[in-house]
């Protein structure tokens, strides 16, 4: 048993490592924002104002300007009260006159607000849009806005769950786009509960589905007109003349006995897979806002990939895209959790830190808080992680963001693999289905040992893969922070 | 001193008892009528005008109590032990000592007075149509045995029924008839001698545990106990931890027997636990698997040991466990927590050649009371029935059980040493079991019978009443009545109340007419309007029969202050009045509470209902020297003979600062918080304090997308951003915030306070052709809010473009006026032109009247106009021609304005 011990350690100082390995915190620090017990900050849409300012509207309907948000003793105070339910802010650019408005989403409408004589309390509500109606159900969420490369704005509706005292409304599971004349297109349909919406840097619209019936697993999606995304909820709203969606057919009917993802997409007119899934409880349980990394490398190794609010687990996400004949896939990772409540939105704050929104009112979550704002502030330290994982003809490229061990890199037993998909169906979620083990042929370190090679043996369209790279090490002998990966293959580039 | 052992019912009630209360009492003032008030108290409870007929006015000054309902579905045949019936009618006062039932029988040989007494008792069990039930056991807990004893030691059982006769009741019915008679004694006993006690059913169904105990005895006289289907189930509402409550409190909600494991039970959505306990009959010896699947935490114990720890806060979870079990009883323990979210609850196992199942119900035993009903020993017997029939009529029964007729002697006529008061009352007549004390009580009044047809003076008329429906076993008026020795120490309060014996006795009741309003005094005698929450002790609910024109007798028979007209109202004075009643003030919320908000201290009574309640000169001289009143009252004298206090106030005059705070109570509701009372956090009402609140919801029969708006005056407005329109206004409460904002929220919220009017469906202004044009459907459209300096919002809408496209604001705020708050409603419009087609609509109802500025509506509103113009005209409604009230839209040109023409309506509502 001492002899054991002994080689235990010694194997241990072979690669360096003295002190504890790291953890999440000593690359990305959590700074929370201490309120009074009195104001419930369950932060549904944050807006930085300035600097030194922070907007955040709750799903009580208040609305709170938040100055020196990190100090000790931050000033709040209450800008507007009575919004039902706004679950999103934004300072739409060139939009509708000054451009002090700001866009609120309500249930029932899609609002701007102005503080007229800057006393820092708003004075003036305008409705914009009001084409849908709500049946008074609590789920009826409107998720947004976020603006596109023209300029126009999106929400999400989420379906009702239960009760419609008020009776059943058009347009539930869709996606709409607002004009600046106020008209809504209602441009996709079959959302389940797209608690995410997010603009690419590009302008594009992409929003993000939570697990439950017709939707087997939490997603990420890119909106775009014309596409139907699996819930047949709303879709009789289809044959109204304002839908930009063709009527899909009866899928309750066609996906009687479940699809999996592959024949879904052959059976059903204009469905559209998710860029990316994220296996349930591996990657989060009630995916909600994300946004893309501007920041310009002041957040860390990752720009230009998406970070991901998790309500359920109370954590951060990270996604990879790439465009593979044209189309949006890739893969995610775990990124930062430990957060004190769930996370619905997140923002950029102008130091390059990420504000999180918090409140796990109605689904609990892994942090004890039951509101709050946060945020993460990269410590400067670079975390040996898979950067980006690259789909290639034969298998995936893994980008590291620190230089690899060549020996453990190339080892094929540091990897495992296996690949996945889902059904479609109205049951809640789905289980992984037709799960099968991909072989790890091959893995070739790059000269600058920053990227490996891997060559897979039983590479399947529309079906997750799942990495484990727990063998891997850095140059330095760390392992991954993060081992594992989960890339949504739905094309494989030729 | 032995305690007066008495049969409960109606033992307090009895001819007997009401001589032993009321003798030794102090002389009334001298009267020019004759008044017997033991002799007429006799006269009443015996129902002796039921047979001998008395004139009106000897019946009202009387006021025979009728007896017991026998007859119909649920008479005494049903209720009642065939055995208790017969012991019963073979001799009343044998049976249940003290009884005002009369001994028909006593004359009757002993074989002639058997076949009576089964030819009645068919006759009386012949009433349920669908024929006698067998009345059946029933599983009681220990916990409810002794649930019901504290109730019967606490809430006034034990003042007039010291100790049930327990052997005895437990021979009388079973636990169903006497639940529902507790739940409701006015129902089979009109009279009112046994009061409504106001119980929940869980209390009824304790209390009738706790009187039927003997029925689980066994022969030695301990409880015994069976083993019962089901499991013992503890029900706990309450704030949860993250991790669900702990595994050994007990402390439960509700307690209850349940058939099975689910959570079918009656329970809330979120912020609950469920603990059942018994055991599980294990069917063989043998490997068994478990499996808990919940929503959210579970555990499982079996024998005694943790099997399945299955906690946290999650969706259905399953897990299992796989233990080796011997046939036979294992003790079983399920506890079940629900935060929040759906919630589900299954267990199941598989076993020794069975496939996995839910757990049969008929596998879960528990250790419980089983109350037994005596057999019943009784064939239905129609021919019997018909005899029954007819000697219930002959015998004289109907007289006090159905309705009176007159079979004896006419009242007047009556001699004090015949029939039922002969020393020995004649075969004839009923024998009432009448003592040397109550007979010479009854022969002096029948003596003056004549006397009887002088009406009595008020004070007379209360004195009678007192005694007769039974006031005094616990209130004391002029000397008379109230807690006595033996029953002092049964009068309790609460834990909390530290308020001496004030907070735990009766309030006396001298010059009770002064103090409380009339229809405050019916409303405490004919509903049981209790409004001292510390006390223990209820006020019982004696029904409209017994108390029939006693207020009015209190009110008439006391003294009135001289100056009992209401003070001037004027909003300043109910400003000065909040600030003396805060703490900034002489702190009234030091001890009293505020419209159910917590005072600092004590739960003294609430301030909010104070006004409703009492007379104005009683409460203004009450105020100026407290102990006058009510001696060692804990109500501090503020005004000192002399002596001026907060002197900016009113000049410090001590008579109109009293009169401020009447002034602000008269807001009853809707008085807005005094300083010093703050609304604790966690609670889910909405209290405006400084600025108006705006608060969006889902509003039931309004929209789900209604704007309410809650004003610190206590006046409150709900918009309907869905159709443009102000929908609602109401008083007191805001909001109950937990719908809209607790957990998933979505309920569908109403207004917090009462008093709620509903505005008319639709536009509030059109364009009309002329006077006579329909009001059009709905077109205005919410274009949104503005806030003005207060933070007062102002709506937004506009008509659509075809229909002129004008804009639309409209804004609500309140004014204070006595009574609480009214509502000023100002409307706004823009035009382009000079348009004269334009109106605003005010009201509709079935009738408005009024003149050129004032109107009312349905009697229930009233509006005030700023400016004339406005008009009634008639509809065709959907229940026939309805009015309503429009106002022409006067435009006026706004230099500098775009559009240029403006038009304001303004008015006020008040109801």
């Amino acid at each position: 048993m001492f002899m054991m011990t002994m080689m235990f350690v010694s194997s241990l100082l072979t690669v360096a490592v003295l002190s504890a390995p790291p953890t999440e915190s000593d690359y990305w620090r959590i700074d929370t924002v201490q309120a009074p017990e009195s104001i419930v900050l369950e932060a549904g849409g944050l807006l930085p104002h300035d600097d030194h300012r922070i907007m955040a509207c709750t799903r009580r309907g208040e609305v709170w300007i938040i100055d020196q948000p990190w100090s000790k003793e931050p000033k709040f105070s209450l800008a507007f009260d009575g919004l039902q339910e706004p679950l999103g802010l934004l300072a739409a650019k060139g939009w509708q006159g000054p451009k002090d408005w700001i866009y609120v989403a309500q249930r029932g409408e899609l609002s701007r607000m102005r503080d007229d004589d800057g006393d820092g309390r708003i004075d003036r509500l305008e409705t914009v849009c009001q084409a849908w109606d709500i049946s008074g159900n609590y789920h009826e969420y409107c998720f947004g806005p976020v603006q596109d490369k023209n300029g126009d704005l999106w929400i999400t509706l989420n379906r009702p769950f239960g009760s419609e005292p008020f009776g059943a409304k058009d347009w539930r599971g869709w996606a709409v786009r607002i004009t600046a004349d106020g008209k809504a297109h209602f441009e996709c349909a079959g959302l389940r509960s797209p608690c995410g919406v997010g603009a690419s840097p590009d302008g594009e619209i992409f929003y993000s589905d939570n697990q439950g019936e017709w939707c087997g697993t939490n997603k990420l999606s890119q909106l775009r007109a014309g596409d139907f995304h699996g819930h047949p909820w709303g879709i009789e709203s289809c044959k109204r003349s304002e839908s930009k969606v063709t009527y899909p057919g009866n899928v309750e009917e066609i996906a009687k006995k479940g699809l999996l993802m592959p024949e879904a997409v052959k059976l059903i007119p204009h469905f559209r897979l998710p860029a990316v899934w994220f296996p349930y409880d591996k990657m989060g349980q009630s995916i909600a806002g994300f946004v893309w990394d501007t920041t310009g490398g002041k957040f860390g190794p990752f720009e230009g990939q998406v970070i991901v609010g998790d309500q359920h687990h109370s954590s951060l996400m990270r996604v990879a895209l790439e465009r593979v004949d044209g189309e949006w896939q890739g893969a995610c990772f775990p990124f930062r959790s430990g957060f004190q409540s769930g996370i619905i939105r997140v923002a950029w704050l102008p130091d390059g830190s990420l504000c999180v929104g918090e409140t796990n009112r109605g689904w609990g979550s892994r942090g004890e808080k039951q509101w709050g704002i946060e945020r993460a502030v990269w410590t400067g330290k670079v975390p040996f992680e898979v950067q980006t994982m690259v789909a290639t003809p034969k298998g995936f490229r893994l980008n590291f963001t620190l230089p690899v061990d060549a020996t453990t890199a190339s080892n094929v037993a540091s990897y495992h693999m296996s690949s996945y998909t889902y059904e479609l169906h109205e049951a809640y979620g789905s289980n992984e289905m037709d799960t099968k083990p991909c072989g790890v042929v091959k893995a070739t370190v790059s000269a600058d040992r920053m990227s490996v090679d891997l060559e897979i043996e039983g590479l399947r369209a529309m079906y997750v893969h799942e990495l484990h790279s727990d063998g891997v090490r850095s140059a330095d002998g760390l392992p991954l922070l993060h081992p594992e990966a989960y890339y949504t293959l739905n094309r494989v580039p030729k | 001193m032995r305690r007066m052992r008495l049969a409960p019912w109606l033992f307090s009630l009895t001819i007997a008892s009401a001589v032993l209360v009321l003798s030794g009492c102090g002389d009334s003032a001298p009267d020019p009528t004759y008044a017997s008030r033991d002799g007429e108290t006799l006269l009443a409870r015996g129902n002796c005008t039921a047979c001998h007929a008395a004139n009106e006015t000897v019946r009202d000054r009387i006021r025979s109590l009728p007896g017991p309902r026998l007859i119909g579905n649920d008479g005494a045949g049903s209720r009642l032990s065939p055995d208790f019936i017969r012991r019963f009618l073979n001799d009343p006062h044998a049976a249940k000592p003290g009884t005002r039932m009369p001994h028909v029988l006593h004359g009757l040989a002993d074989d002639a007075k058997a076949e009576t007494i089964e030819n009645l008792l068919a006759y009386l069990r012949s009433q349920r149509p669908d024929g006698w039930v067998e009345p059946q056991p029933s599983n009681v807990l220990p916990e409810d045995i002794r649930h019901g004893e504290q109730l019967h030691r606490t809430i006034g059982c034990a003042v007039c029924h010291a100790e049930p006769d327990l052997q005895r009741l437990a021979q009388w019915t079973d636990l169903a008839s006497m639940v529902a008679f507790l739940k409701d004694p006015l129902h089979s006993h009109p009279a009112g001698l046994m009061p409504s006690m106001g119980l929940t059913d869980e209390e009824a169904r304790s209390l009738a545990a706790y009187l039927l105990q003997n029925q689980a005895k066994g022969p030695d006289g301990s409880l015994i106990t069976t083993r019962s289907p089901g499991l013992r189930a503890e029900y706990t509402e309450r704030p949860m931890a993250d991790r669900g409550i702990p595994d050994d409190d007990h402390n439960a909600t509700r307690l209850f027997v349940w058939p099975a494991i689910n959570i079918d039970f009656d329970r809330r959505e979120d912020e609950w636990a469920i603990r059942f306990q018994g055991s599980i009959d294990i069917p063989s010896d043998g490997e068994y698997e478990f499996f808990l699947g919940s929503d959210d935490g579970s555990k499982l114990w079996l024998d005694d040991a943790l099997a399945i720890d299955n906690g946290g806060l999650h969706g259905v979870l399953w897990k299992s466990k796989r233990l080796t079990l011997s046939k036979g009883l294992h003790p079983f323990h399920l506890l079940m927590w629900e935060i929040l979210g759906g919630n589900e609850l299954k267990l199941e196992w598989i076993g020794p050649g069975f496939k996995r199942q839910p757990i049969p119900a008929d596998r879960f035993v528990h250790e419980s009371l089983l109350l037994v009903p005596s057999k019943q020993d009784a064939v239905a017997d129609s021919a019997r029935a018909v005899r029954g029939k007819e000697l219930f009529a002959s015998l004289g029964c109907a007289n006090c059980h159905v309705a009176p007729s007159s079979k004896g002697p006419a009242f007047a006529e009556l001699r004090p040493d015949r029939g039922c008061l002969a020393e020995t009352p004649t075969s004839d007549a009923p024998d009432f079991g009448l003592n040397a004390t109550t007979r010479a009580s009854l022969r002096d009044v029948v003596t003056h019978a004549r006397d009887l047809t002088l009406t009595l003076s008020p004070k007379r008329s209360v004195e009678h009443a007192m005694s007769r429906i039974g006031c005094v076993q616990c209130h004391q008026r002029d000397g008379v009545g109230g807690p006595t020795a033996l029953t002092g120490a049964l009068f309790t309060s609460s834990g909390s109340a530290e308020l001496g014996d004030q907070g735990r006795l009766p309030p006396r009741l001298d010059e009770v007419g002064d103090k409380l309003r009339p229809e405050t005094l019916a409303k405490v005698l004919g509903e049981g309007e209790k409004v001292r929450p510390y006390m223990l002790t209820r006020m019982p609910i004696f029904g409209s029969e017994a108390t029939r024109g006693v207020a009015a007798s209190f009110t008439a028979a006391d003294r009135i202050a001289a100056h009992d007209a209401e003070p001037t109202f004027t909003p300043e004075s109910v400003q000065v009045g909040r600030q003396l009643v805060g703490s900034t003030g002489v702190s009234c919320i030091t001890c009293h509470t505020v419209n159910g908000r917590a005072s600092l201290g004590v739960p003294a009574v609430d301030l909010g209902i104070m006004h409703r309640r009492l007379r104005p000169g009683w409460f203004l001289a009450f105020l100026e020297n407290p102990i006058a009143f009510t001696p060692g009252t804990r109500m501090t004298r503020f005004w000192l003979p002399n002596e001026r206090i907060f002197q900016t106030l009113l000049n410090g005059d001590p008579q109109r600062q009293r009169e401020a705070i009447w002034n602000y109570l008269s807001l009853g509701e809707a008085m807005p918080l005094p300083a010093g009372l703050v609304a604790k956090s966690g609670e889910w009402e909405v209290i405006p304090a400084a600025d108006p609140v705006v608060f969006g919801t889902f509003m039931r029969d309004v929209s789900p997308r209604t704007i309410c708006v809650g004003f610190p005056e206590l006046v409150h407005v709900a918009y309907d951003a869905q159709h443009a329109r102000l929908a609602k206004a109401w008083r007191g409460k805001f909001m109950d915030s937990a719908g809209t904002w607790e957990g998933r929220a979505g309920q569908l919220s109403e207004p917090g306070g009462s008093s709620t009017i509903n505005m008319p469906d639709g536009d509030a202004v059109a364009i009309l052709a002329s006077r006579e044009t329909p009001w059009p459907a709905p077109s205005l459209v919410f274009k949104g809010m503005e806030r003005d300096g207060t933070r007062v919002p102002s709506f937004a809408s506009q008509l659509p473009s075809e229909v002129g496209g004008h804009r639309v604001r409209e804004q609500m705020v309140p004014v204070l006026s006595s009574g609480g708050a009214r509502l000023r409603r100002t409307i706004e419009s823009w035009a382009d032109e000079d348009r004269t087609d334009m109106f605003a609509r005010i009201a509709v109802g079935a009738s408005i009247s009024g003149d050129g500025l004032s109107f009312n509506v349905d009697g229930r509103m009233t509006i005030v106009l700023e400016s004339k113009g406005a008009f009634v005209r008639t509809i065709d409604g959907l229940g026939g021609p309805t009015k309503e009230l429009l106002v022409p839209v006067d435009f006026k040109y706004v230099e500098g304005e775009t559009p240029r023409y403006r038009a304001t309506v303004r008015f006020d509502i008040a109801w």
